[in-house]
């Protein structure tokens, strides 16, 4: 059966491992460029020594204009690289396993596999097990190779590790299972390939921008704090009024006052850095809410772990359809 | 080796028109005593027929005595089956062919003396029990 | 013994839909079953329900005295299945199937199979796709033998193929048969194809058995008789008058007789099988086989 189900998808297995090969070796690629020019602009020097104590519009040191400069460069590529290993599980889900298996069902030959003498049960538990398989180690073998490639930014940038949190970590090893099991669900169940190529792409979707965006801020309650206090590499989720050092509330009207007093006593060094340095000497700060580095990690094995039980869930339907439909 | 052949349109099954193959050709001498009849394999390979069918004629032929079946070797061509005499065979063409020749002058055309054949025919194999 | 084939009211529906409904079928091993019934009338359901692809709503079906669902492990290795415009792996070369078979059936004999397509000058390096249809169809039944069936199960195999192709795919099906002692079930919907090669009937119309049993008893057990004008009201309340058809001059009925010829002053015809299942086919629906026995013929006039 394990041979069976290579000789059936060889062309998807190729296409697949062709992609993949393009993706790694682009990242290793720009990854080298990358390191190379991080340690050549003295970034790399700059980069651990704005270390825990600086706030979130952390200025003074003259690495800022370094760091800053090296993102400039990045930037673009960074943003691109982002996007393509986003779409890397949509294209898993809605082009190789949705087809893959509504065609089994729109061509009929699913007829003639059944009627060889092996159970219904068995040919998808291998089928899938081996799918399963062969998409984590390849998930798993990426994102080794993103984080490698990410390194350099991270300690370059205010946000850390969090930037990258969709293509880094565990959980892009859950978007691809999840993909893998969406498009599995939609083809068995809608065994029409256009139609089960868009409800996987609606559904993953869905779920990813409903778990990413409304559920992830809250995994953990925020630190409420003053801004001030926010570690490098932290998630800043929202920004609310000013406080002081006492902590407070600051009317807009008074710091208001203030920046004007600050602006007159020095127009030419005014700028929106110097501003925020100038507030918080006089121990003015925003009230703000965030996710300290530290918790990273956890919110990914949260996020993984729920990727991967949705996951399940859906494998366990699918089994659960092809005994029962029959 | 007698070959086969079924005629579709002729509205005889096929059973029966392999049995009136054997009997014919036993009769106009192609097929003699110790001849071998093809094997039920061999028929129904080449004629795409069931082989019960096959196998069906042969038991009736076996019934009739004009063949004999010997497990392991084949179905063979007894000795009780002979041909009909010659002169029998010219005597009777001779009568139906004055026979025919009447009936044409009486104005009958081709079809209505083949349902003149067939009908009596069908009387007289109903009258003595034959399908 | 167990039937080849045993169906106690089976029943199927699809969603509100019936496909099957309250079928009895018995089926003896050792006959070529000629399974015939108009488009639409179940004969692919059945033949799904055999297998085990589907799930009866009512009744039950078994194969061999397993059920499919049941005891698919018993049933699979058991029966041969070709299903409808024979769905195969059309990029997968020939030899690519004999291999998919050799790894998913216990019992396979992959020789015979090549030996057989080699015979029939198919080549074995060529993608199914690119084969003709009776080329196509050839190697169909190839693998389903190569799995040494005791049973077949053949839903149309013979449509879309020309003439030659289909003598030669029931030349090589007969020869099995001849050989191994299969037991065959063959759907169509064109009754000429079968008439040579089957020896028993099932004729199913609108989800039911309208008849079944071995051919030569089904044809000796029915008559056509043809006489002067009748009561058609009560030809066709009486239930041993399968089909009538009335001129002003004269009837026409296929009738089932009961042991004794009919009385009076009809001419009497023997009844072929296309004949035959026309008549039952074209009988209003509601009537099934499963009525008491016809009336005496007496009532015949």
């Amino acid at each position: 059966m394990i041979w069976v189900t290579w000789a059936q998808h060889r062309r998807e297995a190729l296409v697949s491992g062709l992609i993949l090969t393009v993706a790694a070796a682009l990242l290793v690629i720009t990854g080298v460029i990358m390191l190379a020019d991080f340690k050549s602009s003295g970034a790399a020097s700059c980069a651990p020594a704005a270390g825990p104590a600086v706030g979130v519009f952390a200025t003074g040191t003259s690495c800022e204009p370094v760091l800053g400069a090296f993102f400039g460069r990045w930037f673009s590529l960074t943003q691109t690289a982002w996007l393509a290993l986003m779409t890397l599980p949509v294209l898993l889900g809605v082009f190789i396993a949705a087809p893959l298996i509504s065609r089994e069902f729109e061509q009929r030959t699913y007829l003639f596999a059944w009627s060889q003498s092996i159970t219904r049960l068995r040919w998808a538990v291998v089928k899938l097990g081996l799918f399963v398989t062969v998409v984590l180690v390849s998930a798993a073998a990426l994102t080794v190779l993103v984080m490698w490639w990410h390194s350099p930014l991270e300690l370059a940038g205010h946000d850390g590790p969090w930037a990258a949190f969709d293509i880094q970590g565990l959980a892009p090893i859950g978007y691809a299972v999840f993909a893998l099991s969406l498009g599995t669900l939609a083809g068995l169940v809608i065994r029409r390939t256009i139609p089960a190529m868009a409800l996987t792409l609606f559904g993953f979707v869905g779920i990813r921008v409903l778990i990413g965006a409304l559920l992830r801020p809250h995994f953990m309650t925020a630190v409420t704090g003053s801004a001030l206090d926010v570690k490098q590499g932290s998630w800043v989720l929202s920004a609310s009024y000013y406080m002081d050092a006492l902590g407070h509330h600051v009317t807009f009207e008074r710091v208001n006052q203030m920046v004007t007093v600050y602006a007159s006593t020095d127009p030419k060094t005014f700028n929106g850095s110097t501003v925020m340095d100038y507030l918080h000497q006089q121990g003015i700060s925003l009230l703000t809410d965030y996710q300290p580095p530290d918790r990273f990690w956890t919110f990914q094995l949260i996020e993984a772990a729920l990727f991967f039980g949705l996951a399940i869930s859906l494998i366990a339907a699918s089994l659960w359809w092809l005994q029962r439909r029959a | 080796m007698i070959e086969f052949h079924l005629d579709r349109m002729s509205g005889i099954t096929t059973y029966w028109q392999l049995v009136q193959q054997v009997q014919h050709a036993v009769r106009v001498g192609r097929l003699k005593a110790g001849d071998q009849l093809p094997t039920a394999r061999e028929v129904v390979a080449r004629l795409a027929i069931n082989p019960n069918t096959v196998l069906k004629a042969y038991r009736e032929l076996e019934r009739d005595g004009l063949v004999v079946s010997r497990p392991g070797q084949g179905t063979f061509v007894t000795n009780a089956a002979h041909a009909m005499p010659g002169t029998t065979h010219a005597a009777l063409r001779r009568s139906l062919e004055r026979w025919v020749r009447s009936a044409r002058e009486a104005g009958l055309d081709n079809e209505s003396i083949r349902a003149i054949v067939s009908t009596t025919l069908q009387e007289s194999a109903d009258k003595v029990g034959i399908a | 013994m167990s039937a080849a084939l045993e169906a106690s009211a089976l029943t199927k529906r699809y969603g509100a839909t019936p496909a099957l409904t309250e079928c009895d079928l018995r089926i003896p091993a050792g006959h070529v079953v000629a399974l015939v019934g108009p488009n639409g009338a179940g004969k692919t359901t059945l033949l799904h329900l055999a297998m085990g692809f589907l799930k009866p709503t009512a009744g039950e079906i078994k194969v061999f005295g397993w059920s499919p669902q049941a005891q698919p492990t018993i049933v699979l290795p058991r029966v041969g299945f070709l299903a409808q415009d024979r769905p195969l792996y059309r990029r997968f070369k020939v030899r690519d199937l004999l291999e998919f078979g050799r790894r998913l059936n216990p019992r396979w004999d992959g020789e015979l199979a090549r030996l057989r397509l080699e015979r029939l000058a198919i080549p074995l390096h060529r993608p199914v796709g690119k084969l003709s249809g009776g080329q196509e169809a050839q190697v169909a039944l190839a693998l389903t033998l190569a799995k040494k069936p005791d049973m077949l199960l053949l839903d149309e195999p013979l449509s879309n193929l020309d003439p030659l192709a289909r003598r030669e795919f029931m030349q090589v099906l007969m020869d099995a048969v001849a050989e191994e002692g299969l037991t065959v079930v063959l759907s169509s919907h064109i009754i000429a194809d079968l008439e040579r090669t089957c020896d028993y009937l099932v004729i199913l119309a609108q989800g039911q058995v309208q008849l079944a049993g071995e051919i030569e008893g089904l044809l000796d057990s029915h008559r056509t008789l043809v006489g002067g004008p009748s009561d058609r009201a009560l030809l066709e309340r009486d239930p041993s008058v399968i089909h009538s058809s009335h001129t002003p001059r004269q009837t026409t009925m296929l009738v089932k007789l009961n042991g004794r010829p009919a009385a009076g002053q009809w001419e009497e015809h023997h009844v072929g099988l296309e004949a035959l299942v026309l008549a039952y086919l074209s009988r209003p629906s509601g009537d099934s086989a499963a009525r008491p026995e016809p009336v005496e013929p007496a009532t015949l006039q």
